[in-house]
């Protein structure tokens, strides 16, 4: 019973957790830009304030669509959070449980008739095949190069990426990846505020807002606990160490791959993020399996 | 030499019979001044001559050889007939077509020429039967001449210009045939001293020079009378431009007697040294006639003409049988021919019919023609040529093969193939104009009454192929190595399997459909269970299938009028083929059963004429597939004798089977069907395809990999493509602008990762097996989703859905899981199985197609979203909420077995056990993840999806009420979002087009392919100039030619 109250205790923190680090994000983004910014607690007290808040929808709204895309955001983004916190699950699953939340974000915007958020769903839908490809790219040269292809099977007392050098290529492919699954400048083409107003989440508001909110900092989160346990970590780091350990690598390479990176750039176009996804991460993969080929013999 | 017997002498009637009836018709015309007593004559001359002629057959198949010695003359000296299976079927033959002509003509040729054409009809019948019969070389040079001449006089029975010229050529080669015969006989008489065809035989070989030159002199004259390449120039002229019952008389029978004439000269030179020559000549000559024969025929418009050039072709086939010489090939060349000339002869009444009613011969101007017996008559012609069952086509070409590939090996088989491919494309594009939308045609019962008679007799022999290898080969001859009974469903399936017809005949009733359709589902129930318990591997896929065909059947129930009742009859019948060739314990059963399922999917296409082109496209690709998967057939036959499944174990055959279903399923580059086969399809119909067929030929390719040892370069390399495939199909999908595009493609992608998971083998075939069953559901289920679009709005393209294609929410909800299933979506089945396979392919070794596999799914999710995205317009109109049963059906099976797959593993494991094959998946492993191929964990995954559910519903009941009022932002722009100028959905991946548009040249290679075999078939066709010059020239170098190849 113990197992099961884990889940439940980590399915309830871990959200909280997740806002926290979406407060901190923004915190890190203003000193960067040389303002005081809001507190670190922002996101939480925006959360309650925003569950407070009447919904209203366009008449024509496809409702049922709606809710199951939220839930589908919502659950594609908790469970992966909850299983690499639980340090269990197999990496390719993982990665398909992060799809499920993109399906989620795509189902959401098919819910309403609005051109932006069907020029969002349009964009969210390339983006989300070319960061793909990189993130597929990284998690076979990982399998390929370490052994490993599950949490569980990780082992050894100092980095993977210590161990591995060559675990540089997926790391790179990783950092690619990042910004663009969480969806911040200059690869947030799906929800671009100023162009097409948040896209698929045009016409969210209120509580629907919130659900929204909440997973997309649930899956920042474990995106970046992912990134950390596969590279960072050492694998027999254990008890409240790992906790410690993992949380303040998450927060140090939310600073570099998302903070500074969204900061330091502007949007770039549709077409210029296809053309950047399908070529770099392929040719550094493809690469990347031509090395481990070689090396296998 | 046989004890010479007089009591035989009451053949000769066989003669003598037409001869007194040609001097018996001018006489009466003469006497009673009427012409009617013409055809009256005629009938009862054929008539009688039948009679006798079964009579000669009777006693020839007997096992006995009839001799008839003329005028007391004892041979060698005297003339002799000697009437053996050759000539007593062949005299049988033009008896039964001839009989069917003369009552035909009646309908058919002007009443003043009737005296005229009866009389001469008579002679040429006497003539081409006393060629078959005789035993006398001068003889049968003399018959020929009388025969040829007769066929010269009734070919312009129409005196026109073109007719005229076209007799005058056949006359002028025709002579030059027969000079060559003379002058090669009098060469070989002024040698040896006899004219007796068996006296000859012993004592020819003396002079190997004369002897040479005058086979050749004989096989050039003979060619030409048999309509060989190049010597038939006359041929394209000739059978069109008589009257069709003359057409059919032609190409019936009169070229046979060319065949059985060189019959007659390879038994005369069967002890020589140089018959293996010859015998490598006959090869080559048919081959090449039938390739040259087909592809002339491929770009003709003049349907006559088209037959004409396919009648050469088949000459060529039944030559490329004899040149083997085995009992095998022999009993091949005349079943063949026997096949050959009813069918021929059928084809040729039911022009006749058409062209009578429309009076024009171009193919373009019967479109629609049809619509009436003679349509169904032709379909039967037309498919026992094709050598589709159920017609004796089917055997008698299987066998050519077996004697080809036994005597001869691959190669020529090959270029059999080639040439018969060909001839299915261009006969199922007939058949598709033919049967066009069209009003019903009704001539006199004179013209339809015979082709129906010839149509039955073909259909009977079809289910009678006992009685043909009889005439074939005797009591007993073949009857141990060739299984021909066992096609006939036997045992406990029997029952329902008639009965599964009769269900589909019931819902060609209008009124009876639903009824049908009932009665079929539950009776095709029964025939799946009656699988089941059987168990073994067929069983798990009886039951896949099942799933689809039962729900595309139920879906369809709302679908109206006579088009979707026939729809229903066919899948039911294909249905009861599919189990047919699941329960078939031999190959050649199962070939049987396979090509009967596949022909039922051609005529579904032709239901609506404006897929009718896709169909024949389709039918022509699958029909090169089963001919790689009967060359598998012939080649373990030929290899091991015997026809059992486990014949795969030879490593050539099992390739070949798993190369053909790696066709079916779509492998790159063999995937190019896919546009007409699925995308071209009604969507019922591709979801048959689509959710069944494909199950039947993963488990062929299965099999093939458990029996045979496929070598590993061989199975790394299907392995790439397979990966190359599934990426490719799914950018094909990504890029389609139909629905039914989407669905195609996603189809061969998602197929393609069955293959790879069977080739690669461990974990990797598990999760083959459970993405066969999940996309036998969800796949399907998409279909059943693209026909409601169909049905409700009359297209399934991208762009004119815009602004509708909505379907009912319910529908809409139920599509999104199957897509999201699709997708690989956990815990949803189809990730368990994809997931499966990565494991497999990652502890193999192979990372490359992992990756390639994963890219291909995240294409899933793209095309699987476009499609969703394509069902959210407004949705009126009550229609279309009989799919949500099936639909909720299927969605409940890919959750379920998402999250509890080990009942299936278990099921499938026992299946298995017969091929040494452990599933490494119990519930244990799979749940609690203590295999070694990693964690699925399912569980896990359950728990927390339902705690994260708990936890939003929470949140969604804090929230207050949503309130549904107002329009969507429109940014304060003019632009006013409507159904109309909402973005369009089909340009909506245009980024990546961008990037991605020189992809589609690569897939345009069929099209290339298509423009050279059309630039061939032209050249080739330049070869008949018209100009009797150049048609003497080729004569002359066939003969140089065989006598160098023969001397050298």
């Amino acid at each position: 019973m113990k197992i099961y109250g884990v889940y439940v205790l980590l399915t309830l923190i871990l959200p909280i957790v997740a806002l926290l680090y979406h407060g901190l994000e923004r915190k890190f983004a203003a000193r960067l830009q040389g303002r005081v910014g809001p507190p670190i607690t922002q996101s939480w007290l925006d959360f309650i304030k925003l569950m407070t808040k009447k919904v209203r929808l366009p008449e024509d709204t496809n409702v049922m669509m709606l809710v199951s895309g939220l839930l589908l955001m919502f659950a594609g983004a908790l469970i992966p959070l909850v299983m690499v916190f639980l340090r269990r699950g197999d990496l390719i699953l993982l990665m398909y449980l992060m799809v499920g939340g993109t399906i989620g974000i795509l189902l959401v915007g098919l819910s309403f008739r609005s051109p932006y958020s069907r020029i969002g769903v349009s964009r969210e839908m390339q983006m989300a095949f070319s960061y793909e490809l990189a993130f597929i790219f990284s998690i076979i040269l990982y399998i390929g190069i370490t052994g490993w292809r599950t949490l569980e099977d990780m082992t050894g007392t100092i980095p993977p990426v210590v161990r591995y050098p060559l675990l540089v290529i997926p790391l790179i492919l990783m950092l690619f990846v990042i910004p663009a699954k969480v969806g911040v400048v200059p690869v947030d083409i799906g929800e671009a505020e100023s162009e097409i107003a948040e896209g698929p989440f045009v016409e969210i508001g209120g509580g629907h807002l919130a659900v929204v909110k909440v997973a997309s900092a649930m899956k920042m989160l474990a995106l970046l606990q992912l990134v950390t346990l596969m590279f960072f970590l050492p694998p027999s780091v254990g008890g409240v160490w790992f906790w410690m350990l993992s949380l303040v690598i998450d927060a140090v390479l939310m600073f570099f791959t998302i903070s500074v990176v969204r900061n330091a750039a502007s949007r770039i176009k549709i077409d210029q993020a296809v053309k950047l996804y399908a070529s770099v991460p392929i040719l550094i993969g493809a690469f990347g399996l031509l090395v481990l080929y070689l090396l296998r013999g | 030499m046989a004890v010479l017997r007089f009591g035989d002498q009451w053949a000769s009637l066989l003669i003598a019979i037409p001869l007194f009836g040609a001097f018996l018709i001018p006489l009466c015309y003469a006497i009673f001044r009427s012409r009617r007593i013409a055809p009256v004559l005629g009938i009862i001359t054929t008539g009688l001559g039948l009679i006798t002629a079964l009579d000669v057959l009777r006693v020839v198949l007997g096992g006995r050889v009839i001799e008839v010695i003329m005028g007391g003359y004892i041979p060698p000296i005297g003339i002799n007939w000697r009437i053996d299976i050759w000539g007593g079927l062949l005299a049988t033959l033009i008896y039964l077509i001839g009989f069917l002509a003369t009552i035909y003509s009646v309908g058919y040729v002007k009443e003043e020429r009737w005296v005229q054409y009866y009389a001469v009809m008579m002679v040429m019948i006497a003539g081409a039967v006393g060629v078959a019969v005789t035993g006398d070389l001068f003889n049968m040079f003399v018959f020929l001449e009388v025969a040829s001449i007769s066929a010269y006089i009734l070919v312009s029975t129409d005196p026109e210009p073109a007719t005229l010229e076209a007799s005058f050529k056949y006359l002028v080669l025709g002579s030059l045939a027969t000079s060559f015969i003379l002058l090669g006989i009098a060469l070989l008489y002024g040698a040896y001293h006899t004219l007796n065809i068996y006296d000859m035989a012993t004592k020819i070989g003396a002079n190997p020079v004369l002897d040479t030159v005058a086979i050749a002199l004989l096989l050039v004259g003979l060619g030409v009378e048999g309509a060989m390449f190049p010597l038939n120039s006359w041929l394209p002229d000739a059978h069109p431009s008589a009257p069709s019952p003359i057409s059919a008389m032609l190409s019936g029978t009169l070229i046979k007697i060319g065949l059985v004439g060189i019959v007659r000269v390879m038994m005369m030179v069967k002890n020589t040294p140089y018959f293996d020559r010859l015998m490598l000549v006959l090869l080559v000559w048919g081959i090449l006639t039938s390739i040259w024969g087909e592809l002339s025929a491929l770009r003709q418009k003049d349907i006559k003409r088209l037959m004409a050039h396919s009648s050469s072709a088949q000459m060529g086939y039944i030559v490329a049988a004899l040149s083997t010489f085995t009992p095998v090939g022999i009993a091949a060349a005349v079943m063949h021919m026997l096949v050959h000339a009813l069918s021929k002869a059928l084809l040729f009444m039911s022009a006749g019919h058409m062209i009578h009613a429309r009076h024009t011969r171009d193919i373009e101007g019967l479109r629609g023609s049809g619509r009436s017996v003679a349509g169904a008559t032709y379909v039967v012609g037309a498919l026992s040529l094709m050598g589709l069952p159920p017609t004796p086509g089917f055997f008698s070409k299987f066998l050519i093969l077996v004697a080809v590939y036994q005597k001869w090996g691959v190669l020529p088989v090959l270029l059999i193939f080639m040439a018969a491919a060909v001839e299915v494309f261009y006969y199922l594009r007939l058949t598709a104009v033919l049967l066009d939308a069209g009003e019903w045609v009704s001539l006199s019962l004179w013209i339809e009454l015979p082709m129906a008679v010839l149509g039955a007799i073909i259909v009977v022999l079809g289910f009678m192929p006992s009685v043909l290898e009889w005439i074939a080969a005797g009591r007993g001859g073949l009857a141990s190595a060739m299984p021909y009974m066992s096609i006939v469903p036997a045992g406990k399936l029997a029952l329902p399997f008639w009965l599964t017809l009769a269900a589909a005949v019931v819902a060609l009733v209008p009124a009876l459909r639903v009824l049908g359709i009932i009665a079929g589902v539950g009776i095709g129930g029964y025939l799946t269970y009656l699988m089941v318990l059987s168990g073994g591997v067929p069983a798990v896929i009886a039951l896949l299938t099942f799933m689809a065909v039962c729900g595309i059947l139920i879906a369809h129930i709302e679908g109206d009028g006579r088009v979707d009742g026939v729809k229903d009859a066919l899948l039911m019948a294909a249905f009861a083929f599919l189990i047919m060739v699941l329960a078939s314990g031999n190959m050649y059963a199962l070939l049987y059963y396979w090509e009967l399922m596949s022909g039922v999917a051609f005529f579904m296409f032709l239901i609506e004429p404006e897929r009718a082109m896709s169909g024949v496209i389709y039918s022509t690709m699958m029909t090169v597939l089963s001919y790689i998967f009967m060359l598998g057939i012939v080649a373990a036959y030929a290899h091991g004798g015997d026809y059992r499944l486990s014949g795969m174990a030879y490593a050539f055959a099992g390739l070949m089977v798993l190369v053909a279903m790696a066709f079916k399923l779509g492998l790159f580059p063999m995937h190019v069907w896919a546009e007409y086969g699925y995308e071209g399809a009604h969507p019922v119909v591709a979801g048959y395809l689509s959710g069944a067929v494909s199950k039947v030929a993963m488990m062929l390719a299965f099999l093939a990999l458990m029996y045979a040892a496929i070598p590993g370069h061989i199975r790394g390399l299907m392995i790439l493509f397979g990966a190359i495939t599934i990426v490719w199909a799914g950018y094909r999908a990504i890029r389609s602008d139909d629905l039914m595009g989407i669905l195609a493609f996603s189809s061969i992608s998602q197929m393609s990762y069955v293959l790879v998971g069977l080739l690669i083998g461990g974990s990797a075939l598990a999760g083959a097996w459970l993405h066969a069953l999940g996309h036998a559901v969800f796949e399907t289920g998409l279909f059943l989703v693209a026909y409601l679009v169909l049905m409700l709005y009359g297209t399934t393209k991208i762009e004119d859905l815009r602004g509708k294609g909505g379907v009912h929410p319910v529908i809409l909800y139920l599509a999104v899981v199957l897509v999201l299933s699709l997708a690989g979506v956990p815990p949803l089945v189809g990730f368990v199985s994809k997931w499966l396979m990565y494991q497999g392919a990652l502890i193999a070794g192979y990372h490359l197609v992992a990756v390639l596999m994963m890219i291909g799914s995240a294409m899933s999710m793209m095309y699987g979203l476009r499609f969703v995205t394509a069902l959210t317009g407004r949705y009126e109109g009550g229609r279309g909420l009989v799919a949500a049963l099936p639909l909720a059906f299927y969605s409940l099976v890919v959750f379920v077995l998402g999250v509890f797959p080990w009942p299936f593993f278990g099921w499938l494991g026992d299946a298995l056990k017969g091929f040494g094959v452990r599933l490494p998946l119990t519930w244990k492993e799979l749940i609690l993840g203590v295999s070694g191929g990693g964690y699925y964990t399912a569980g896990l995954i359950i728990i927390l999806f339902a705690l994260s559910f708990l936890l939003f519903l929470v949140y969604y009941m804090l929230m207050t009420g949503a309130e549904l009022k107002g329009k969507v932002f429109r940014g304060g722009t003019f632009y006013e979002p409507t159904d109309e100028n909402l973005p369009s959905l089909a340009d909506m991946l245009w980024p990546m087009a961008h990037v991605t548009g020189w992809c589609d040249l690569v897939d345009r290679w069929h099209v290339l392919v298509a423009d050279i075999t059309a630039f061939v078939a032209d050249m080739l066709r330049g070869v008949y100039t018209g100009y009797l010059p150049d048609y003497a020239l080729y004569v002359s170098v066939a003969l140089a030619l065989i006598v160098q190849f023969v001397h050298m």
